[in-house]
């Protein structure tokens, strides 16, 4: 068997596709292009895929990363490119290359992810933005909703968060840059810190108003450097 | 100002971000076609009156968007019902109901088309068209407003929505449905009218146009009559017929949902039409006569079809599977393909004989997955009324090999409230449950195990164009009665469930499945109420319903309990189903007699259809 990770974009209206239907594209896409897949054993078996940290609905994305196991070798581009044309506009592969198929697999070397958001910002709102007191609370404190009781529960997240900075880039018009924990049960929202920040401030610009990107996910390499997981194994 | 489809998306960006399951407004999905502007003339918004899940599960929708837009001349685009939430934000933000194609606004197509499935989507339609900013009523509309049409099998009597549409059409859509936007845009070539375009279309067999007529009442309030008001318009609108499923060029490109729908899979339709002659069928009448594909085209569809789907499920569709002519051969030849692939089979309206088994027990292997049966009735007698050819020795027989091969869950299917209908019937019911029950006991060693009974009662709903379109329906009231005595009957029965469905519900699908031409102010006044989604138990609004019949004059009592004098004029007559009215009266007589009819495969019982088409299966048997 062989293991292939493929770099991906998913933008425009792609981005309201949730992971799980993502999944399923995938599946589909791999018979369709008649790329002979590996399965797991068992009563049912699946498809051995595996999408490197889920993207939240609604968010567009640069790179993610998805990883395939094979039963015959395949040269990565014509791999990346056959896959590609089965696929709806707004989801392409980028890039693909072999990795060594370990027990492991990516999701478990991942650190970080980098985002990047525009949003609108009144003039008066601008005023309120303290960056520098939001960072210095003793906490972060988000809301998430328990995965179980689906009840809302608070999260202090500042141990996840490595960069936060927003820039003015015209009039009306913010970006904010993130670097945030993206590890496999730590994982800190880019939406959700945006809205503890636009809350900590008083700032009435709505989350749903808000544009998000992750610019990509890091990994650690077998040296112990952050790099883009593309690269790290 | 205009909306053009860059304005559409623009808006959307700005509000999916707002709404559940933003995926289903978004189009885009892998075999969409979208046609450039100038390569075609006529532009036809096919709405599905429910939600996305629902409407790209219906096995219609890849036929006629694949016939339609092989031709040059029309470009079909899909809309379907957005959810509740995200109607507030589309009116909130401006954004009329758009194509998913390519997001044009509904109200700037010619045609705009409805499929009507099951009468509960009635106020999805006018709700459909109110989002699109086009006026609900036909007369409203001038030549600035696209042409609003419908089909289905509900078109058979359309006349509770007659006064929203401009045209209907009767019958198989393969043919008349690419014929009608042929016409449709010869007529825009050379400039006509609405008026002069409908008398051409007027001309195709299985169209429809309401305007053409009046229905006439007597003082009681009973319909009599149509009043023709144009000479050129046809006394009695004959359905359209497909001759041969194998001159057809079926898809194989269909569209892939990107998110999780109702039916996720491909299907394939082995044949159209019933031999049994169930008298509560309606399904059974309307597509007649029984046409087979043959299983060279079968095989090929299949495989194309998952070939290039990438799903991982096939449905052999029909409502009646194993009565295929090819079917043992059919399934010999898909099975090793099925496997080698990983794709699962699935096979609904299955009649469990030997092979049938076979069959299962090897798709279904170790994990079983529960069996259906459709008894219907209760006892004998009353399976006898309804035509319902099956035996409590067949069910039992088939059980008991069931259990032999691990089967420990059953499905059955009832109806309560048919013709004739005692006390005595809904205890067979239980009866027959307990049997099932006592059979599982006895040849697990007096032991239960897992083994359970589901007992599931619809109910009866009289419809058109069947045998039992005269009768009356039970009251609410008698359904309720009834689903507490079976529940007393069914309770102490261990391992055995009920499951029955809301009695109001059937009681409304019936008035608006007979209903004549004065529902349209009754539908419309429960739209403006806010009815909409009637199917869906958690937006059915039961006082908002009873309110806007009460307001517009329309009897619920009258409508559905009813009965019609046999001979009576009934309002769905001005459309000629292709099937006898004697036929139907004469089924009618045979149920009150408990005379069954058998399967016409054996010998033709004479119901009319082969006046009209052929009918290759008529006493093949």
């Amino acid at each position: 068997m062989n293991r292939y990770v493929l770099r991906f974009c998913k933008y425009g209206n792609m981005r309201f596709l949730s992971h799980l239907d993502l999944g399923r594209l995938f599946k589909r896409a791999v018979r369709r292009a008649n790329v002979k897949i590996a399965f797991s054993n068992g009563y049912n078996p699946h498809e051995l895929m595996n999408i490197v940290q889920p993207l939240s609905l609604g968010y567009e994305s640069d790179s993610e990363y998805l990883e395939i196991d094979t039963l015959i070798p395949y040269d990565p581009d014509t791999l990346a490119q056959s896959l590609c044309q089965v696929l709806p506009e707004g989801i392409r592969f980028t890039a693909c290359r072999e990795e060594e198929r370990t027990s492991k697999n990516l999701s478990f070397y991942t650190q970080r992810a980098l985002y990047e958001a525009f949003f609108p910002l009144t003039e008066a709102d601008a005023e309120k933005a303290d960056m520098q007191g939001f960072m210095d609370q003793e906490r972060v404190i988000i809301i998430k909703r328990d995965k179980k009781t689906k009840k809302p529960v608070e999260k202090d997240i500042k141990d996840w968060i490595y960069s936060f900075t927003i820039k003015d880039i015209s009039e009306g018009q913010c970006r904010a840059d993130m670097s945030l924990r993206c590890a496999s049960n730590e994982t800190a929202n880019p939406g959700k810190l945006l809205e503890s920040f636009f809350g900590f401030c008083g700032i009435s610009t709505k989350i749903e108003d808000c544009r998000i990107t992750r610019k990509d996910i890091l990994a650690l390499n077998g040296e112990g450097q952050l790099v883009s997981a593309y690269e790290a194994r | 100002m205009r909306i053009d489809r860059y304005k559409v998306q623009e808006i959307l960006d700005s509000l999916l971000n707002k709404v559940e399951k933003p995926a289903a407004y978004i189009g885009g999905e892998p075999n969409q076609i979208c046609k450039e502007d100038g390569s075609f003339s006529v532009r036809l918004a096919f709405c599905f009156p429910d939600t996305y899940e629902i409407g790209m599960s219906w096995n219609g929708m890849p036929i006629l968007y694949h016939l339609v837009n092989s031709t040059c001349h029309t470009f079909m685009e899909r809309v379907f019902a957005p959810r509740v939430d995200m109607q507030e934000q589309m009116r909130a933000a401006g954004l009329p109901l758009y194509t998913l194609e390519s997001k044009t606004p509904v109200a700037q197509a010619d045609i705009v088309g409805f499929t009507l499935q099951y009468e509960m989507c009635y106020t999805n339609v006018l709700s459909m068209m109110d989002l699109a900013g086009i006026p609900l009523l036909s007369k409203d509309r001038g030549e600035e407003w696209p042409l609003v049409i419908a089909g289905g099998p509900c078109a058979f009597n359309a006349e509770p929505l007659a006064d929203f549409f401009d045209a209907v059409l009767v019958g198989d859509g393969e043919e008349l449905l690419p014929e009608f936007c042929r016409v449709f845009s010869e007529c825009k070539k050379a400039g006509l009218t609405k008026k002069q375009t409908l008398d051409k279309l007027q001309r195709l067999q299985g169209v429809y146009i309401p305007s053409s007529y009046s229905p006439v009442y007597d003082e009681d309030g009973s319909f009599i009559k149509y009043e023709k008001l144009d000479p050129n318009a046809p006394d009695r609108v004959l359905r359209a017929f497909l001759k041969d499923m194998n001159s057809v060029d079926y898809p194989t490109n269909n569209i892939v949902p990107l998110i999780e729908v109702v039916h996720d899979r491909a299907v394939c339709e082995l044949f159209r039409g019933c031999t049994r002659g169930c008298r509560f069928c309606q399904a059974g009448m309307l597509y007649r006569p029984v046409r087979e594909r043959s299983m060279e085209e079968n095989l090929r569809i299949a495989r194309e079809q998952i070939e290039n789907s990438g799903h991982s499920e096939l449905s052999l569709l029909s409502l009646s599977t194993s009565d295929y002519t090819q079917f043992e051969p059919l399934v010999e030849k898909l099975l090793p393909y099925c496997k080698s692939r990983s794709v699962a089979i699935s096979l609904p309206s299955l009649r469990l004989d030997n092979f049938s088994f076979k069959v299962l027990d090897e798709i279904q292997g170790i994990r079983k997955t529960g069996l259906t049966f459709a008894p219907e009735a209760g006892t004998q007698r009353l399976r006898d009324v309804i035509n319902k050819n099956i035996t409590e020795k067949d069910i039992l027989g088939a059980l008991d090999k069931a259990i032999d091969l691990g089967w420990n869950s059953v499905k059955l299917y009832f109806m309560i409230g048919h013709p004739t209908e005692t006390d005595e019937d809904l205890d067979g019911i239980a009866d027959l449950a307990r049997k099932i029950m006592d059979l599982a006991r006895e040849k697990n060693g007096g032991n239960r195990g897992r083994f359970s009974v589901s007992v599931s009662v619809a109910n009866f709903v009289p419809k058109p164009f069947t045998p039992f379109q005269w009768v009356p329906q039970d009251s609410p009231r008698e359904f309720e009665r009834k689903h507490m005595y079976l529940m007393n009957r069914i309770r102490p029965i261990k391992g055995v469930t009920l499951h029955y469905h809301e009695s109001f519900v059937s009681t409304l699908e019936a008035i608006l499945a007979r209903g004549d031409r004065r529902l349209c102010v009754a539908i419309q006044r429960a739209f403006e109420l806010g009815c909409r989604f009637d199917s869906w138990t958690e937006h059915f609004n039961e006082k908002a319903w009873k309110q806007a019949l009460s307001e517009t004059g329309i009897d619920e009592n009258y409508h559905a309990l009813k009965g019609l004098a046999p001979g009576a004029a009934l309002p769905w007559n001005i459309i000629d189903s292709g099937i006898d009215d004697t036929y139907l009266m004469s089924e009618y007589e045979r149920s009150q007699k408990a005379a069954t009819t058998p399967d016409c495969r054996l010998g033709c019982n004479g119901c009319g259809i082969n006046a009209h088409t052929d009918c290759p299966c008529g006493g093949i048997l």
